[in-house]
């Protein structure tokens, strides 16, 4: 039995659209939420967008595969099949760990309806990208828009991501960073991986400065792991490159220097970012 | 003049154990090669001396006789001063798989290749995986993937703008992707697009209409960039492929410098490895499900293609190889290709072929049984073609039977270069050459082995060198020198002639064996003559239960055979029976009856279907014989019968035409013939008596006879003169004929026959052509004439007949 961290995420949001991304995501949260001991709650939104292209006769729709367009047709029948292998891939990836689950399906724009969810949730997770139309680097609309809004930490998940490895957590000594640097502490508490600290600073000394402050925060007698990187956010998209790493970013971190900033980090970052509030 | 029997000296022509000056054979030298064999021997050497097409040699003879030892003895003189064959290894055809490649390689090189391949295979295992893990090459595959996605990305983002522009968004729908007019970042809503105004609406639908086809294009353009991607992922798994496996390959390319094949399969092998990469990854550890059932489902593990299968190994060979093949069937002569089932099926590749006896002897020699490959279904055929086309191809047996089978290969044959000899009964010899045109063409050479050698001093004193090696080869007791005449003997009598000696050298090892035995049962160090006697008599004893049975019956009275008193018409003829090895004789009476009739003899034999054509024309030959000396100038109006009494399983050979004969001018002049005595012997139509065969048979056969009823110094048999030297008769015999109790006579014309049967002179012809008074030949030609006045009175028409037409 693990013991129960009340600061500790207790209800795990994973919005849903029967995408591999998104079961993996799914699998990867249930997995979490084991460890944590959290509620395990899924969401498929049936999107507005989608629904209304049924009704536009003008709207065309193609296949991935290439041939003909042809009119949209039954978006509706289709969206709820999609919700139906959610929801069994909510019970199948519960099922295993014996956690609480629950699933919902709302409808909407999705991310306006994901955002609204986690209201009720702390810790969001999301795919790297769903059912995207290719077009724009890094992170899908809906992980971005849950990024950009969502007001609890958000988890967006790539594929090859392993919970457990190292939580390499960008400090720059920021109270947006603090938080980052507590919830990591808390998943390195459950067993989630090991804080590595990256550390945001103009120079070497800086560095020191900041990791002693990271030891102090973290009540350890020792400092933790740390790699020195530059200020900006590319020194840190270099320092995370790499399979299966897991970034933990404070939202309001100095070194972002505001929404743009993470934007910005989004647009260029290929690894599973947890972004802390 | 009544003939003399002839002496003792001539019914066994002995062996005098005075000539030899050894003791035993233990003193003895060994003697090389069978005797008497230079023939045979010559032929061999020829035969495997030319190195011609065709110069194949056939060993003929009777078995026995020692074709396998001298065969064997020639050919391994031969090959030791031969140089040693290369080897030969089937490899993987990587161009077509169905033809595996058959390389020549040193000997001795094959199996080491066969270690250096398999060391290569284990290394490249190793190397392989370590280069497609490391982070080098996943950087490099990350870059690509990540150059794709842009491109991809870019392609997208081209439509997206453009369609973006004109307030119409690319949207992801479950099953695709959808194009729909938006605004502010949303689907607009049908009812509001309704109330557009229809130019609006319209416009809104040509633009979509438009940029449907943009997308179309870019998505038809999608597989391109991804093959582009695969190729390159493909040439950069080459390159790293290459990097890991080449200098391992060069490795091992190094040691074969001078093997242009082997370098060749060597490139082969780089090239194949490069292309096909992911084996030895997969191999190092299967992935994923599908990849582990694709393994599966592979016919043989995938990595058995870089084997190398080594058909002939020659690494310990010396000179040139011999091979003698014991069960010569088709897949041991040429080879066969083994199958394993897998999945339900049979399926076979490179490393199941399996050599045969051609592949063996290539560069040397093949000895085979004959009589064995004949035997063997497709072996001969096999055979002919190798040696025809100078080629070994290993074919399945469906393949040769015309019938479709699994899915087969066809190996590249091998070259052949092979001296056979094939060894076998001179009937196979002449058969094959009679009906197998490629025979003859294909074994030119015919080493023909002597059934019998000269006997001589030399030849006797040779045999017993033979005695001493054969008695030393298997470890028997030393013979003495009564011993060794008495095998002189016994092998004359094997022979069936006084002057000849038998070459059967198993016959000769099975009689030293037990006359070995007989030594021990008498705990002698020493085989003597008495030993081999014994075995002699052990060997007849042990087979003689059928002669014993009609011994009996005669002495019974069931088979009626008189040997006392006279008969006219009547007369004991003699036959042989064969049983096994076993030979005995027999006495037959044989009746003869004559009568007034058309100039015929009757053989009732033949009346019956139970007498030959040999026998019947021994018969026919008698009436030719009566009609010329009786019946030169009138009608021969006799008609005879002649039967052998109480014969039911059929008679052949004319050896008992003399004894017809005799019967017959008994009945004819009604002088009876004495039952004391037995004829035998073949008569020709001028009534020369001719030598038959099985002599010493029939005289001991008669012998035995008369002496189970008692001999009594009237008994006797008449043989052929030419004859006399094949006689080689039982002690017993010689001793009563030496104590005058039984008489051999040999005889040389039908006349001297008679006259020693009947008592009376047989008479010779006067110039008149008359016959003298009371002579045998006078009374038969009286009863002749007797016959033919009658036949012309029942000629004569009685009155009132139609008178005869002048």
């Amino acid at each position: 039995m693990i013991a129960r961290d009340e600061t500790a995420p207790r209800r795990i949001l994973v919005a849903l659209d029967a995408s591999r991304t998104s079961l993996e995501a799914l699998r990867a949260a249930a997995a979490l939420a084991a460890r944590l001991g959290a509620e395990l709650t899924g969401l498929f939104v049936e999107d507005e967008n989608l629904l209304r292209l049924a009704g536009l006769p003008v709207a065309r729709q193609l296949s991935v595969h290439g041939g003909a367009g042809r009119p949209v047709a039954d978006i509706e029948g289709e969206l709820r099949a999609l919700a139906a292998r959610a929801r069994e891939a909510v019970a199948a990836a519960a099922a295993p760990h014996r956690i609480s689950r629950s699933f919902r399906v709302a409808r909407g724009q999705v991310a306006v309806e994901v955002v609204s969810a986690a209201g009720d949730a702390d810790l969001l997770v999301v795919g790297w990208a769903g059912h995207r139309v290719a077009g724009r680097r890094g992170p899908g609309e809906t992980a971005r828009a849950a990024a950009a809004r969502s007001p609890i930490s958000v988890l967006i998940l790539t594929r090859d991501v392993h919970v457990g490895r190292a939580l390499l957590v960008a400090w720059d000594g920021s109270p947006g960073a603090a938080r980052a640097l507590d919830l990591a502490a808390r998943l390195e508490a459950a067993g989630l991986g090991t804080v590595t600290l990256l550390l945001v600073a103009a120079d070497r000394a800086a560095s020191a400065r900041l990791l002693q402050e990271a030891r102090a925060r973290l009540g350890h007698p020792e400092p933790p792991p740390s790699r020195h990187v530059g200020p900006r956010p590319a020194d840190l998209l270099r320092a995370t490159a790499g399979p299966g790493a897991l970034l933990v970013v404070g939202a309001g971190s100095a070194f972002l220097g505001g929404p743009v900033g993470l934007e910005a980090l989004l647009d260029e970052i290929s690894c599973a970012v947890l972004l802390a509030r | 003049m009544p003939l003399k029997p002839l002496s003792p000296r001539d019914l066994c022509r002995r062996c005098d154990p005075g000539r030899f000056s050894f003791a035993t054979t233990a003193e003895l030298p060994e003697v090389e090669g069978p005797l008497g064999q230079e023939r045979a021997a010559e032929a061999l050497r020829f035969g495997l001396d030319i190195r011609r097409e065709g110069y194949n040699v056939f060993a003929l003879g009777p078995p026995g006789v020692g074709k396998q030892t001298l065969v064997s003895r020639a050919v391994a003189e031969h090959a030791a001063t031969e140089k040693v064959p290369p080897d030969w290894v089937y490899l993987n055809n990587f161009e077509n798989r169905a033809r595996p490649r058959a390389v020549q390689l040193p000997p001795g090189r094959g199996v080491p290749f066969r270690a250096d391949m398999q060391k290569l295979v284990e290394e490249l295992r190793a190397a392989i995986p370590a280069v497609f893990e490391s982070e080098e090459y996943r950087t490099r595959l990350q870059v690509l993937e990540k150059q794709l996605e842009e491109k991809r990305e870019k392609a997208m983002r081209g439509v997206q703008e453009h369609a973006q522009a004109r307030s119409i968004a690319v949207v992801r729908t479950p099953m695709g992707l959808a194009l729909a007019p938006v605004k502010d970042g949303e689907v607009v809503d049908p009812d509001q697009f309704r109330k557009l105004p229809e130019e609006e609406q319209s416009r809104v639908q040509k633009e979509i209409a438009a940029l449907q086809e943009e997308l179309q294009a870019m998505i038809r353009a999608l597989p391109q960039l991804e093959r582009e991607h695969r190729e390159k992922v493909k040439e950069m798994n080459r390159e790293v492929a290459l990097y890991a496996a080449g200098h391992l390959i060069d490795e091992v390319r190094k040691r074969y410098e001078g093997l242009p094949a082997v370098r060749a399969h060597l490139d082969a092998v780089q090239q194949d490895v490069v292309e096909n990469v992911h084996d030895f990854i997969g191999s190092a550890e299967p992935e994923d499900a599908a990849g582990q059932i694709r393994k599966l489902l592979a016919e043989t593990p995938a990595l058995h293609r870089y084997g190398v299968n080594v058909i002939v190994d020659n690494t310990v060979a010396k000179g040139a190889p011999i091979v003698q093949e014991d069960l010569p069937t088709h897949a041991n002569l040429v080879g066969r290709m083994e199958y394993h089932s897998h999945f339900g099926t049979v399926v076979t590749d490179f490393t199941l072929l399996r050599p045969g006896a051609l592949h063996r002897a290539n560069g040397g020699y093949l000895v085979l049984d004959v009589r064995k490959v004949l035997m063997q279904p497709f072996a001969w055929e096999d055979l002919k073609r190798a040696l025809r086309t100078h080629e070994i191809r290993i074919e399945s047996p469906e393949r040769l039977l015309g019938l479709s089978g699994t899915a087969s290969l066809e190996p590249e044959p091998i070259p052949l270069e092979v001296k056979v000899v094939l060894v076998g009964d001179r009937l196979l010899y002449h058969l094959l050459a009679e009906y197998d045109p490629e025979f003859l063409e294909l074994f030119k050479i015919a080493a023909d082995f002597e059934e019998e050698i000269d006997r001589g001093e030399e030849s006797e004193l040779a045999y017993a060198r033979l005695v001493a090696t054969m008695g030393r080869a298997e470890a028997l007791r030393p013979f003495d020198r009564e011993a060794v005449a008495r095998i002189v003997e016994q092998s004359a009598r094997l022979a069936g002639d006084g002057e000849k000696l038998t070459a059967h050298l198993q016959g000769l090892a099975d009689l030293l064996r037990e006359a070995d035995q007989c030594a021990a049962d008498a705990k002698r160090d020493v085989v003597t003559r008495a030993d081999v006697q014994d075995a002699v008599d052990g060997r007849i004893r042990r087979s003689d239960r059928v002669r014993q049975r009609i011994h009996e019956e005669i002495g019974r009275g069931t088979l009626l055979i008189d040997t006392a008193g006279e008969r006219v018409g009547q007369v004991n003829g003699l036959s042989v029976h064969q049983l096994g090895q076993f030979a005995f004789g027999r006495p037959s009476r044989i009746t003869a009856r004559v009568r007034l009739g058309k100039g015929e003899v009757v053989d009732i034999e033949r009346e019956v279907e139970l007498g030959g054509p040999i026998h019947s024309k021994g018969v026919l030959i008698l009436a030719g014989f009566l009609g010329s000396r009786y019946a030169e100038d009138r009608p021969f109006t006799l008609s005879a019968s002649l039967v052998f009494e109480q014969s039911y399983g059929g008679v052949e050979g004319d050896s008992a035409s003399c004894a017809e004969l005799c019967a017959l001018l008994s009945a004819l002049s009604g002088l009876p013939i004495r039952q004391a005595l037995a004829v035998t012997g073949s008569v020709n139509q001028l009534g020369q008596v001719q030598a038959v065969g099985g002599v010493n048979e029939k005289v001991e056969g008669f012998f035995d006879v008369c002496r189970a009823r008692g001999l009594t110094g009237a008994e006797g048999v008449l043989v052929p003169a030419s004859n006399v030297k094949h006689l080689m008769l039982r002690a017993d015999v010689v001793e009563a004929a030496a104590e005058g109790r039984f008489h051999v006579h040999a005889i040389e014309t039908v006349d001297e026959a008679v006259e020693l049967l009947t008592g009376v002179a047989a008479g010779e012809r006067r110039a008149d052509g008359t016959w003298p008074e009371g002579t045998v030949n006078a009374r038969a030609a009286a009863r002749l004439a007797d016959l033919a006045e009658k036949a012309r009175a029942f000629a004569v028409p009685s009155k009132g007949e139609r008178e005869p037409v002048p």
